[in-house]
């Protein structure tokens, strides 16, 4: 039948496609060292003595974490865009990008990952208690 | 990436703190911590918060954690231990599954022309490289243990026919087996002291005996004098034993004077003071009787 030989044909690069792909992880090192994820994986009982499939994980992940990531620096900076649309007389200041827990939040909440902030934090642990008891 | 710990975040470095104990898992995560902010550095970001940043790392440890799992799980599936790239397919459609990716809604895919590997395969094109900054060591180290040496090793018969000899030897009899031990004596203070007394008595009776001894040895050497002084200063401290004593000596002498004289005096010490003195001036007879002994020694020289 004639769909047959094509997909053969599709499926034969395919093949070639992932085995190449495969082939170009050993040439890419990824930020996540092999060791680290070597540790994680031995962890969680995946056994495979290949170091592409490790290269794999590795790159599945930071592919991962640098689009939460950079849905996160979306929001940031839609929040400065909106900031500085309110406050124009102000003079604009130079506002470093910073990865804060709301944006992180937000992104993630696509993700399926819900991640619940404080309201505020202490600076240490005697924030709060009457300044007469405490020690300078 | 400067890594600038802002208004927000720990004031103070990390482990200064005295409350945290090291965990476990340090070491991993903060290498993924470190993970982390290279690529957020590489998003784009300028600064982090710490909380943000530790709440991202725990993101990465949990997400190949979970990955592996999916993929175990589908190599067991098909029978297999070992995974291939298709399990690690798979988990990565099942983990994608919420987000969506192209192709999910196609069923009866070959697992060769997934989406999601083509969307790495894409991201490993695209994106330029960016390696951990720092050379990572292998762990967790595995240190040697000590095995317990088999019975083939320690060249020792097993007990039994039934065990194998290649099993760890049984520890050495002296580890198990019962021996006598010291048993305890309960104390008795009532009988203690019984016995604490009688054996002073004892000492006592043979301290009288030596000095009953020393005096008969002396009596004879030493003049009157002496032997009258010391048995008037007996007598005039109650020792009423001793005064009997040198009473003796003086009747051998035969001093009848004295002798009526020693008699009264020690029927008066013994109804005026009584025993308790006996006791104390042990000690002072036996000097006495000392300088008895220098004097008859400076005598006869």
């Amino acid at each position: 039948m004639n769909p047959n030989p094509q997909s053969s044909d599709g499926k034969h690069d395919d093949d070639s496609a992932l085995s190449d792909f495969l082939a170009s992880l050993m040439d890419y090192t990824p930020t996540i060292p092999d060791e680290l994820v070597k540790h994680y994986l031995a962890k969680s009982g995946f056994q495979c003595p290949d170091v592409r499939l490790i290269r794999l994980v590795a790159v599945a992940t930071q592919k991962f974490v640098a689009e939460v990531a950079s849905d996160a620096l979306q929001h940031c900076k839609a929040r400065q865009a909106a900031v500085v649309k309110d406050k124009r007389d102000k003079q604009q200041k130079d506002k470093r990008l910073i990865l804060v827990m709301d944006d992180l939040s937000k992104s993630l909440h696509e993700y399926g990952v819900n991640v619940k902030h404080q309201e505020y934090f202490a600076d240490s642990p005697s924030t709060g208690i009457d300044p007469a008891s405490r020690e300078e | 990436m400067s890594g600038v710990k802002t208004t927000g975040g720990k004031g103070e470095d990390g482990p200064s703190s005295s409350l945290e104990r090291a965990k476990a898992d340090d070491f991993g995560r903060s290498i993924s911590k470190i993970v982390v902010a290279q690529i957020c550095e590489s998003v784009g970001y300028q600064g982090y918060k710490e909380s943000a940043l530790e709440a991202l790392a725990d993101i990465s440890i949990w997400y190949p954690c979970d990955l592996a799992k999916n993929a175990s799980f589908h190599a067991n599936l098909a029978g297999r231990t070992e995974c291939n790239v298709f399990d690690i397919t798979r988990a990565l459609e099942d983990l994608g599954d919420s987000h969506g990716f192209p192709g999910a809604s196609e069923t009866g895919n070959c697992l060769v022309d997934s989406c999601i590997v083509k969307g790495i395969t894409q991201f490993v094109d695209t994106k330029e490289e960016i390696p951990f900054a720092q050379p990572v060591p292998k762990f967790p180290v595995v240190r040697n243990e000590k095995l317990v040496p088999s019975f083939k090793h320690m060249n020792e018969a097993p007990p039994g026919k039934h065990i194998p000899s290649w099993l760890p030897a049984f520890p050495d009899p002296h580890t198990y087996n019962h021996t006598p031990m010291w048993t305890e004596r309960a104390s008795n203070p009532c009988a203690d002291k019984i016995e604490q007394a009688r054996r002073q008595i004892k000492a006592e009776r043979a301290l009288l005996r030596l000095q009953q001894r020393f005096v008969l040895v002396v009596c004879t050497i030493l003049p009157k004098e002496a032997i009258i002084s010391d048995s008037i200063i007996f007598l005039l401290i109650g020792d009423s034993v001793h005064a009997c004593y040198w009473k003796s000596m003086l009747i051998m002498r035969g001093e009848k004077v004295w002798h009526w004289l020693s008699e009264t005096c020690a029927l008066l010490s013994y109804m005026s003071v009584g025993f308790l003195f006996h006791l104390g001036f042990t000690v002072f007879f036996t000097l006495a009787t000392v300088e008895s002994l220098v004097s008859m020694i400076a005598i006869g020289y």
